[in-house]
């Protein structure tokens, strides 16, 4: 049977932690327990190695190659090898938490500063799409006038 | 709160007739060493005439897991009350302490069997082997090569983004 799942639990899935203290951090499966609970470490992500629950983590599209129950050391030239901070980096799940976190740390000035790039970009996009529908709208007078010149419109009570 | 293993080292108060009492030994799970204490009293008054009366303490001590960060099996052999009898029983866990598969034998004792702590007596428990486990849902997660999909996922939500109404279906796969 050909199964529509594409990730799975599996050792040496990269996984990220969706809820509890370790929130928004990655780490590797290095062992299975149950079907609820799995062993986790990410050397580079600052998690230790322990159990977290299924239901607290987000499979991601990433798996290196590592033996099951694999020792810090083996883990790390495994991480080495797959490049896998700059592959973890460059996953949309993790770019939007960093672009969440980058905002949520502005300062004050940092915000405002934020504010005005916005208006200036919306301005502009506005001024474009206003244009546009102008356009748009004249051109539909345009037509109706000449259907109305040569009689095709009914006339509404 | 979590359980300890304790082991709590005791004998009957020296007294003219017996000068050097037997000394005996008892490894427990407890949550406090108050706890185990009291345990060591009330399993050794089953075995010797003994009360805490007539005994002392010598030591209680802590017991850590050698190796905390590697998953083993376990095997815990039981006895419990039910409400119409006594059984002994024979379960299997996986988890990387003693203490750990301990805590899953509770909640599993009291979810399954209605079996309290105050009437579950631990018998035994001891790392198993991978080719000497008996239960097939401990054997079916020995594989290393496991690989399973998570069916339904339900997004978990923060508590402060909690709503009882969505405007979007959610996505459960």
């Amino acid at each position: 049977m050909i199964s529509k799942f594409s990730l799975f639990v599996e050792i040496g899935r990269v996984v990220l932690i969706n809820y509890g203290p370790l929130l928004n951090k990655t780490a590797i499966i290095i062992d299975v327990l149950d079907q609820n609970r799995v062993l986790v470490h990410g050397p580079t992500t600052g998690v230790e190695r322990q159990i977290v629950n299924i239901k607290w983590i987000t499979l991601t599209k990433l798996t290196i190659k590592v033996q099951r129950g694999a020792r810090l050391a083996s883990l790390m030239t495994a991480i080495k090898a797959a490049d896998l901070d700059n592959k973890v980096a460059q996953l949309n799940l993790v770019k939007k938490i960093t672009a969440a976190s980058d905002k949520a740390a502005l300062t004050d000035f940092a915000r405002f500063k934020l504010r005005l790039a916005k208006s200036k970009v919306n301005k502009k996009v506005n001024n474009e799409v206003r244009k546009l529908v102008n356009e748009a709208n004249r051109n539909s007078h345009k037509k109706m006038v000449a259907q109305k010149a040569k009689g095709h419109v009914k006339k509404t009570k | 709160m979590p359980i300890h293993e304790y082991q709590v080292v005791g004998r009957h108060v020296p007294t003219e007739r017996e000068a050097n009492p037997k000394i005996y030994r008892m490894r427990l799970f407890a949550e406090t060493s108050i706890h185990a204490k009291s345990r060591f009293w009330y399993f050794l008054s089953k075995i010797v005439k003994m009360k805490k009366a007539t005994g002392e303490i010598l030591n209680v001590s802590e017991i850590f897991e050698a190796k905390p960060t590697k998953v083993k099996n376990f095997g815990v052999f039981l006895r419990y009350n039910s409400r119409s009898g006594t059984h002994n029983i024979y379960k299997e866990y996986r988890d990387l302490t003693r203490c750990g598969a301990i805590a899953q034998m509770y909640d599993e004792m009291a979810s399954r069997h209605s079996a309290r702590e105050k009437s579950i007596h631990i018998i035994d428990i001891k790392e198993i082997a991978a080719k000497l486990t008996r239960r097939a849902n401990t054997k079916q997660f020995l594989d290393s090569g496991i690989k399973f999909p998570l069916t339904h996922r339900v997004p978990k939500t923060l508590p402060q983004f909690k709503k009882t109404f969505s405007a979007a279906r959610p996505n459960t796969f």
